[in-house]
């Protein structure tokens, strides 16, 4: 039992990353590179129509262009990505599967190493899962009892074959093809996600949940999710990720768009745990993913719940766009880096109605040779009357080798806006180690419960299911053993 | 997609760079040691010319338009009344001794003896003092603002001054600017204040011309072991002026910097770089400010606190009150390097509103990089406060004098950071002078 703060930090910085195998399932692989055959192929692949290939040639168009110059700005230094080097289509090839059993065992037991066997979600926690395994969906429960509801819960490709009338009024209404670099290079190439619409007045009885794997090596994954929550309407969705040990880096570009209309709430939660690389920063995943929803309507909301634990590097500002009067956005993260991770992370809330309200609480852990940025920005535009902001980042350093940093950007054009700053960074004061050491606690349960009470703010705004794994996350993350 | 503005006023500039010693209106020759600074900065300054808001530092101050002109490189020395500026600038009670500058040349005649251990040189005894060639361009220039290689290369001469006792009374320096065409003025000063000196400094600048003048003043400062620095800058420049200033302050051990920055409605385009870097341990660096815009100005306030060593301590507060149209910037950077252990870091940043044209971009940041460190930053954009405001009516106040009360209620946190009650007193005289808030009461009342 290591007894002093040296140790443990030891200890928890050189753990190796536990979820790291490799599912074998036989795959159908496009070689690798990135052309307008490319994306003729995967479009014509998933028979799409003409409007969505048209859309997809603009994503590339604008990808071209806007990859002559790579961002500057990010708190650290882009690795090169060979974009041509990276295979952008992969998909199981077995398919179109009626029952639990017909799903290739392999995968299951894939998801029983992570803790999520799929029954027993069925089961125990009433959660929909629409497991994404490289791309295409495999599997998609309990959509049925969300039919009853008329809500539809289904893979994208799904939603562009049967609801193409709502994919096309919504997609990319929010992260246009050409925000970006990497959104750009999703509109072209994205391959699967999910899509859901919560029709008026309906509150989805159950949180939905996706779970992204990356698995076959070489192959980015460029994922799409769109939910839209019509008039009065509620949904919680629930993202978990892992990703198996690889050497070479990973690029994840995904997109997540939401879209909220009168009176309706969006509840967007997040653990993140892909492979961070090793100890000596080697491999790892590329987590540069555009997140963004709109309060489209009047006393909507959006809220962006993160935990973010894993990932070489981890470049993402899940944003609000609170254009509906008396909307609220929110953002709660806990990031945490360890080895020789990167986080630059953080959120926008635009505001653009009046009585707009926004909340962003964020919590940064960093340790070993880890660099750990917030970067947010809150601005209220020139017709936001009475628009208010409580933002409040702190971060917390373990270890004298690493970096915590704040970038808030803060942009006010109305008089009558109150918008609220506040950032701290400190290590774990010896103090409060020592009070727990003398109520019997030894160091390192101290300090798993100073940093658990330090990120619980977020925690507690995470859906029953997710608060559980996030706990356990970051109780892997420090205290060396399986929680 | 470039980076930076290489304008008409650049070309200007590249076209009729000459080196000093070609130079038929320097009666001075430079050291080649400092010449070969002076030649460096200026290939910095012509690859990299002016930033463009494409960079990060650059992002919400936008040159393109104060730099759309052609400032002239002024043939001659203009002539101007100081007598009666000087009259005006002086500070009543402060009883400061004066040193008097024109265009950033050293009027002796019209300035006050200095007290025993003070000395300002100029021309060849700055530019020959063995500090010049120690520190000059050694500070400033590493940071790779292209506008500070800009003032390197064209400065004629620079200013030195040379503390070497402490004063019993502030100094005041008088920054007068004064030029019949559109002139592009730059201005250096090198300060050396020797081990324990005590000081208090008074830094105003004016303008006394109706032509456009763009002024670039750039300062180097060292305060040595154990010095007390405190300076007060307060900028009183009309709209025609567009205004660089970057000052960079190295301290070394127990030192404490004290550095209260003011700005009111007048020139069109500011850009303040107060850098202090603590390099020795158990210093201080404390920089205050208080800006009140109006007009279409912009300001804008770019600082850095650089921990570098283990055990300082550092407090920043900067205050915004926009009126107009008016944009505010304020970017806070504290830095806490590797190693730099034990370092208590605190900024706090707030903005008042008072016209819906108005405009605030703030972006306080932390980088830090070691771990037993206490940092913090805070920051607000707001308003009056209604209930205070309505406390004040019931206790018989008007709307216009409850406002009126609260702003310089506002403005008092910053106020009173200034240890000289004849500064503060003259700095309060200009913040009612140019404060209105009539304008920025709502309808009806």
């Amino acid at each position: 039992m290591p007894t002093t703060d040296q140790d443990i930090l030891q200890k928890y910085s050189d753990q190796e990353y536990e979820f790291g195998f490799e599912t074998r399932v036989e795959m159908e692989i496009l070689p690798p590179g990135l052309n307008e055959e490319t994306v003729r192929f995967i479009s014509a692949k998933k028979e799409e129509p003409e409007w969505l290939l048209q859309w997809r040639l603009k994503g590339l168009e604008h990808f071209r262009r806007l990859s002559q110059e790579m961002p500057e700005w990010q708190n650290f230094k882009l690795p090169h990505i060979d974009f041509q080097a990276i295979s952008y289509y992969a998909a199981p090839k077995k398919r179109k599967l009626n029952s639990l059993d017909e799903v290739d065992p392999e995968i299951l037991a894939t998801f029983e190493k992570l803790g999520i066997p799929l029954e027993e979600q069925k089961v125990l926690a009433g959660v929909a899962v629409d497991a994404v395994m490289d791309s295409v969906s495999v599997k998609t429960t309990f959509q049925e009892k969300l039919r009853e509801k008329g809500i539809i819960f289904c893979s994208m490709g799904e939603a562009i074959k049967n609801h193409p009338d709502l994919v096309k009024k919504y997609l990319g209404s929010v992260v246009p093809y050409s925000d970006n670099v990497f959104a750009a290079l999703n509109a072209a190439v994205f391959s699967d996600g999910s899509f859901c619409y919560v029709p008026k007045g309906v509150r989805c009885p159950m949180e939905l949940s996706t779970y992204f794997r990356i698995n076959a090596s070489n192959t980015g994954q460029f994922e799409r999710t769109l939910i839209i929550a019509e008039e009065g309407a509620y949904v919680s969705y629930l993202e978990g990720c892992t990703a198996p040990k690889r050497d070479e880096n990973q690029l994840h570009a995904a997109v997540v768009e939401l879209i909220a209309l009168d009176h309706a709430e969006i509840k967007y939660s997040t653990v993140q745990n892909w492979f961070p690389g090793d100890k000596n920063g080697n491999g790892g995943v590329f987590n540069f993913v555009t997140k963004r929803g709109i309060c489209k309507g009047p006393h909507s909301k959006i809220s962006w719940t993160q935990v973010e634990t894993g990932s070489a590097i981890t470049w993402k500002y899940p944003s609000v766009i609170l254009q509906g009067d008396y909307s609220v956005g929110e953002f709660y993260s806990v990031a945490m880096t360890r080895n020789h991770q990167i986080a630059d992370t953080g959120t926008k809330m635009i505001h653009l109605g009046k009585h707009t309200r926004s909340r962003i609480i964020s919590k940064g852990i960093s340790a070993g040779y880890s660099q750990n940025s917030y970067r947010g920005q809150v601005r209220v535009g020139p017709r936001a009357d009475y628009a208010r902001n409580f933002t409040q980042c702190d971060s917390l350093l373990l270890g004298d080798k690493c970096g915590a940093h704040t970038f808030p950007y803060i942009d006010c054009q109305n008089p009558t806006a109150i918008l609220e700053h506040e950032a701290t960074t400190s290590k774990i004061a010896e103090d409060q180690i020592f009070y727990l050491n003398q109520r019997g606690l030894d160091t390192e349960k101290a300090v798993a419960l100073i940093v658990n009470g330090y990120a619980r703010e977020v925690l507690n705004n995470l859906p029953m299911e997710f608060a559980v794994e996030a706990q356990k996350l970051l109780a892997i993350s420090l205290d060396g053993s399986v929680g | 997609m470039s980076k930076s503005i290489f304008n008409s006023f650049y070309q200007y500039l590249i076209e009729n760079y000459r080196l000093p010693e070609d130079n038929q209106r320097n009666d001075v020759t430079w050291p080649k040691a400092l010449l070969e600074h002076k030649q460096k900065a200026f290939e910095f300054f012509k690859t990299h010319g002016f930033p463009s808001t494409k960079q990060e530092d650059w992002k919400y101050t936008n040159l393109a338009g104060p730099l759309q002109q052609v400032f002239h490189i002024p043939a001659n020395d203009t002539v101007a009344d100081l007598k009666t500026a000087i009259a005006n600038a002086s500070i009543k009670d402060a009883h400061a001794y004066h040193i008097v500058l024109l265009n950033g040349k050293w009027q002796r005649e019209l300035s006050d003896p200095l007290p025993d251990g003070v000395h300002f040189l100029d021309g060849k005894d700055a530019l020959h003092h063995y500090y010049a060639e120690e520190y000059f361009a050694s500070l400033a220039d590493p940071t790779g603002v292209s506008l500070v290689a800009m003032n390197t290369a064209f400065i004629p001469a620079f200013n030195l001054l040379h503390i070497q006792k402490s004063t019993d009374r502030p100094l005041h320096i008088m920054h007068f600017y004064a030029a019949n065409e559109p002139a592009f003025l730059p201005e250096r000063l090198l300060l050396v204040a020797e081990e324990s000196v005590q000081t208090q400094w008074i830094d105003t600048f004016h303008q006394l011309t109706s032509a456009p003048v763009f002024i670039n003043y750039v300062a180097e400062q060292f305060l040595k072991e154990h010095v007390a620095m405190d300076i007060f800058l307060i900028n009183q420049l009309p709209s025609s002026a567009v205004v660089f200033h970057h000052s960079e302050t190295y301290l070394h051990s127990q030192s404490t910097y004290h550095h209260v920055n003011f700005s009111f409605p007048g020139a069109g385009f500011i850009r303040n770089n107060i850098n202090a870097r603590m390099q020795g341990s158990s210093s201080e660096a404390n920089l205050w400010g208080l800006y009140l815009s109006g007009g279409q100005q912009l300001v804008d306030n770019h600082t850095i606190v650089d921990h570098q060593v283990a055990s300082c301590n550092s407090n920043e507060w900067y205050k915004g009150i926009l009126q107009d149209k008016s944009t505010g910037v304020f970017n806070g950077k504290i830095f806490v390097e590797k190693g730099a252990q034990k370092t208590n870091a605190f900024q706090k940043n707030n903005a008042i509103l008072l016209s819906r044209e108005a405009t605030v971009h703030a972006k306080p940041q932390l980088e830090i990089f070691a771990d037993d460190v206490k940092c913090s930053h805070g920051s607000t954009v707001g308003q009056m406060n209604e209930d205070a405001l309505f406390y004040l009516r019931t206790r018989g106040l008007s709307e216009l004098t409850a406002r009126q009360l609260l702003i310089e209620a506002f403005a008092y946190d910053i106020l009173s950071k200034v240890q000289n009650d004849a500064v503060a007193h003259h700095v309060m005289q200009l913040l009612r002078q140019h404060l209105h808030v009539e304008s920025a009461l709502p309808a009806g009342a």
